[in-house]
């Protein structure tokens, strides 16, 4: 009785402990500083470009400024992701955090942790500076941080991709990999909507539905479309998205641990 | 010295880089414009290319087309012109400023088929704008000359905004000018009766209007039917009639009515024309400006 909580407190310490490593040697990386200048560049750029347009500037500043949010925490979540666990094998570090207490599963988990938390950060960041340019144009409103919710599960998934992809292949097979889930995540409702009534018989029309709901849908969590007119999410689809992004992350982690649990290390 | 002359190498280069692309960005303008116009997706697909982000392209694009399109000398730049503010309105069904710019450059080509479709597709898109409706009406009315055209926007923008006066007068002058002048009159006196008690500048503003126009539709009323009664005489007796009393004691006209200052209208028995002689009094109309 006494040893299943300490047993999962010291390994809940552990986690931690390699969460707050990882984030450390994210924020470190040079990958995230270039990305994150390219952000902040990107967003007083479309502060420029507010002022070419004719009509609301602050539309122009929410669509642009949460699109470039969006796709630079993706990139630092494929880009540094996928390195989080081939940098270690690579460098035999690993070996030195294995032979510690510390489970194959931990040690994934622990890596997920610290990039979600870095990846906090950063969405952050570039929600404050968005905003802080909304307010210098008039057009501040607080759903810009409810859009940064639903990039932030957005993100949560593509990290368990990439950490999946990383813990089995090289680390540019796996920002091939992530980035082809990233674009079809993006892209399988629209190619439904246009591929389906161009599929012959039922059977495959089906099939191609299946397929559809199988895939991890980003598009679906994406709302920076409905911020910038102000159009109320649905009622009860922050609590699906949430569960929705809660079974895929369990998924794939699962599928991480799994698979670096068999890889031989040697 | 090798880093030296590695810098040197790359200083030179990007001199050399200046001249070379002016003297082929030159080259390029001699081609015809067809040849320097663009190429953009169709709705479908940029639906896709988007990767959900449509907003954000429908805003670049709109951009730049506003850069493009403000460009007045290029014959070719109504080739892709519907093309464009297509995906724009099709990315983003919304974005009213789209339909107003798309309706403006088509404008500047007199492409008038082209603008209604532009405001017919943002009225479809946006149930409750009036500013398209608006839009439309007035592009109707002022630049094509279209009365019937315009009433039909600005009606629509009355439906959607029933208690603005301005879709009503807009409408009531409309159907003055495509001659339906009993209705455009109706129209008028509701907007008189609306404002007769206003106090402030634009209900002062609106009364004197319908009253002038008011005034207007009655005298070209009255004149139109003295002059058919005129030109009724003239194919029974050969001539015209030597006062306008011979049009009632015939039977011509009920009665001979008054102009809205309650004065008889003039006459002129030798060319048979009749006309109003009293003028609108502007000051007791719409008061001290």
């Amino acid at each position: 009785m006494t040893t299943t909580p300490k047993g999962l407190s010291l390994g809940w310490a552990q986690t931690r402990a390699l969460a707050a490593n990882t984030f450390r040697e994210s924020v470190r990386s040079r990958v995230f500083y270039i990305l994150m200048a390219f952000a902040v560049a990107m967003l007083l750029f479309s502060a420029v470009m507010s002022l070419l347009t004719i009509g609301s500037r602050a539309k122009i500043i929410i669509d642009l400024g949460l699109t470039v949010t969006s796709f630079i925490t993706v990139m630092t979540a494929i880009f540094v992701g996928i390195g989080l666990i081939y940098t270690e094998v690579e460098k035999k570090t690993i070996y030195n955090v294995l032979s510690k207490p510390l489970g194959r599963a931990q040690f994934i988990i622990g890596r997920y942790i610290g990039m979600m938390a870095v990846l906090a950060v950063n969405l952050f960041a570039m929600l404050a500076l968005l905003g802080l340019l909304l307010l210098l144009f008039k057009g501040f409103t607080w759903k810009i941080f409810a859009a940064g919710g639903f990039i932030y599960l957005e993100l949560a998934i593509l990290t368990a991709i990439a950490l999946f992809f990383s813990s089995v292949t090289s680390p540019v097979i796996s920002a091939i990999c992530t980035m082809a889930f990233y674009i079809v995540g993006h892209t399988s409702s629209a190619l439904l909507e246009s591929l389906a009534p161009r599929i012959s018989g039922p059977l495959g029309k089906k099939a191609a539905v299946w397929f559809f709901h199988l895939l991890p849908d980003l598009n679906v969590l994406n709302v920076t479309n409905l911020i910038s007119y102000d159009i109320p999410i649905a009622h009860g689809f922050t609590a699906r998205a949430i569960i929705y992004t809660a079974a895929y992350v369990t998924l794939l982690l699962t599928a991480a641990c799994m698979a670096f649990s068999r890889r031989d290390l040697v | 010295m090798r880093r030296l002359l590695g810098l040197l190498l790359i200083i030179s280069l990007f001199a050399a880089v200046v001249p070379l692309h002016r003297s082929l960005y030159a080259l390029t303008q001699t081609y015809p414009d067809d040849f320097r116009s663009y190429y953009i997706p169709d709705s479908a697909h940029m639906e896709v290319l988007s990767l959900g982000y449509k907003n954000f392209w429908a805003d670049l694009i709109f951009i730049w087309s506003l850069l493009y399109y403000d460009y007045y000398n290029r014959d070719v730049r109504y080739t892709y012109l519907e093309r464009t503010f297509n995906v724009i309105t099709d990315l983003d069904p919304r974005y009213r400023e789209a339909y107003v710019m798309g309706a403006l450059f088509a404008f500047m080509g007199q492409k008038w088929d082209l603008l209604y479709r532009f405001e017919d597709k943002g009225l479809l898109a946006l149930p409750k704008d009036t500013v398209l409706a608006y839009d439309a009406g007035t592009y109707a009315l002022f630049c094509e000359k279209n009365s019937e055209r315009a009433a039909r926007y600005f009606t629509i923008g009355m439906e959607r905004d029933p208690n603005r006066t301005l879709f009503k007068k807009l409408l009531a002058y409309s159907l003055e000018k495509s001659g339906d002048l009993q209705t455009s009159r109706q129209f008028w006196s509701d907007i008189y009766e609306e404002n007769k008690e206003g106090k402030t500048p634009e209900e002062k503003y609106y009364r004197g209007v319908a009253l002038r126009n008011l005034w207007d539709i009655k005298v070209t009323i009255d004149t139109e039917a003295l002059k058919k009664a005129v030109d009724g005489y003239k194919s029974r007796h050969g001539r015209f009639p030597a006062t306008l009393k011979a049009l009632e004691l015939e039977g011509f006209v009920k009665a001979l009515p008054l102009d809205p200052d309650q004065k008889p209208y003039a006459y002129d028995a030798k060319d048979g024309s009749v006309s109003c002689v009293s003028h609108f009094d502007f000051k007791a109309a719409f008061g001290q400006w």
